[in-house]
């Protein structure tokens, strides 16, 4: 291998691992997650779909300790599938997530811990790593409240989608191809 | 002498009269208003007898009106009827009177749609059991096809109630009142009065 094939596959080798590095710095933050699970108080039910909600809406945390706070129903969005039985007043269709005092719990069912490691201090607090979120505390209520929650206890889990990786790993990649094209232009000119 | 026979007569044809007026008594919860009924709350049956009303849990019951539309109680109750909605959760829902009543009637569906049975147990101020009556019935959006339960017997003091399929709790509404049979009933018995009455003046007409 001559010297100048060398330096390219060096050169490639460290844009690659540029664009793979600002990909992987990305995707440690999470605010979208696939939900699945089964209701195991009120009517019972399923639900699976994805759930989004703010991670900066929580205290920052300590870090490698993981975080228990609330997330209020109102800074969650949820697309997805709720199969829970329907009665005279109930219907899935006409019910809201929600949690006791308007707050939202994800976290262990017992502690209502959420089950998040923040591994960088402040001014990072917002980076998600770790594995899947278990035993998501979540309860689907009526329009009266947590009073009637027609399915509560939601035993699951919560696994974190990596979208920011493809929107982060583009620019990466855009610059990896800038640089290839600069050095492909000086070993020209060299030539 | 006669003035006493007539004085027995009209007493035993308001006697009877009381008695045939006599009919189950029964709960319109249309007497509380708002949405939310704490445990614990009070109210007047259709005949007069204080009562209160109390959760599984000590929970609060929602009031709905049965009715076609979401936020309505879309199921077996005649349209238009007040119904209150206990906390979403199994358990008894216990109706605990002032005085004592001689009968009650009431119905009972859950909140999940399906076949279920409402079952009424009626005591005394001592806790005996005075009577037990069931009623098997479909949950549904099918207007006046509750089945209303009737309890009875001498002094009852309190009426539980329960229902399969209670997994999220179960409305309870009281039969609307039913005048009709009160006129209907008590009518012959003030004929049979008023007969009588003839009779005891045509003889004394005899003697005289």
């Amino acid at each position: 291998m001559s010297f100048k094939s060398k330096l390219t596959v060096a050169l490639a080798a460290a844009c690659c691992a540029l664009a793979l590095s600002v990909g992987a710095a990305k995707a440690d933050t999470f605010t979208t997650f696939d939900v699945s699970g089964t209701f195991a108080g009120g009517a019972g039910g399923t639900l699976s779909g994805t759930i989004t909600f703010d991670i900066t809406k929580l205290a920052i945390p300590t870090p490698d300790v993981p975080t228990t706070d609330v997330i209020t129903a109102a800074d969650i969005k949820y697309s997805g599938s709720i199969l829970v039985p329907v009665g005279p007043f109930n219907d899935p269709t006409i019910q809201t997530f929600c949690g006791c005092f308007g707050q939202f719990f994800l976290g262990d069912i017992n502690t209502n811990q959420l089950s998040i490691v923040f591994p960088f201090p402040p001014p990072y607090p917002n980076f998600y790593v770790g594995g899947p979120i278990t035993d998501g505390f979540i309860n689907l209520c009526n329009v009266f409240g947590c009073a009637n929650g027609i399915a509560n206890e939601l035993s699951g889990s919560l696994t974190p989608v990596p979208g920011p990786i493809v929107g982060a790993g583009l620019p990466g990649l855009i610059a990896a191809a800038s640089g290839l094209m600069v050095w492909w232009r000086r070993r020209k000119k060299m030539a | 002498m006669k003035s006493k026979r007539y004085l027995a007569v009209v007493a035993f044809a308001a006697g009877l009269a009381a008695a045939s007026a006599a009919q189950a008594d029964t709960i319109d919860f249309s007497q509380f208003s708002g949405f939310a009924l704490a445990s614990g709350s009070t109210g007047v049956t259709v005949g007069g007898v204080s009562f209160t009303l109390t959760s599984v849990d000590g929970g609060g019951f929602n009031i709905l009106v049965q009715g076609p539309n979401f936020g309505n109680w879309r199921g077996q109750f005649p349209t238009g009827e007040t119904v209150v909605l206990g906390p979403g959760k199994p358990g008894p829902d216990t109706v605990t009177f002032g005085s004592a009543v001689t009968s009650m009637t009431l119905a009972a569906e859950p909140d999940i749609f399906g076949p279920y049975t409402a079952t009424f147990t009626a005591f005394d101020n001592m806790g005996t059991t005075l009577d037990v009556e069931s009623a098997s019935s479909n949950s549904a959006l099918n207007p006046g096809t509750i089945p209303f339960v009737t309890v009875s017997g001498a002094d009852i003091f309190k009426v539980v109630i329960t229902t399969t399929n209670d997994n999220l709790g179960f409305a309870l509404g009281g039969a609307a009142p039913v005048p009709g049979p009160i006129v209907g009933t008590g009518f012959p018995g003030l004929i049979l009065a008023c007969g009588i009455l003839l009779i005891l003046a045509r003889r004394r007409q005899q003697i005289a």
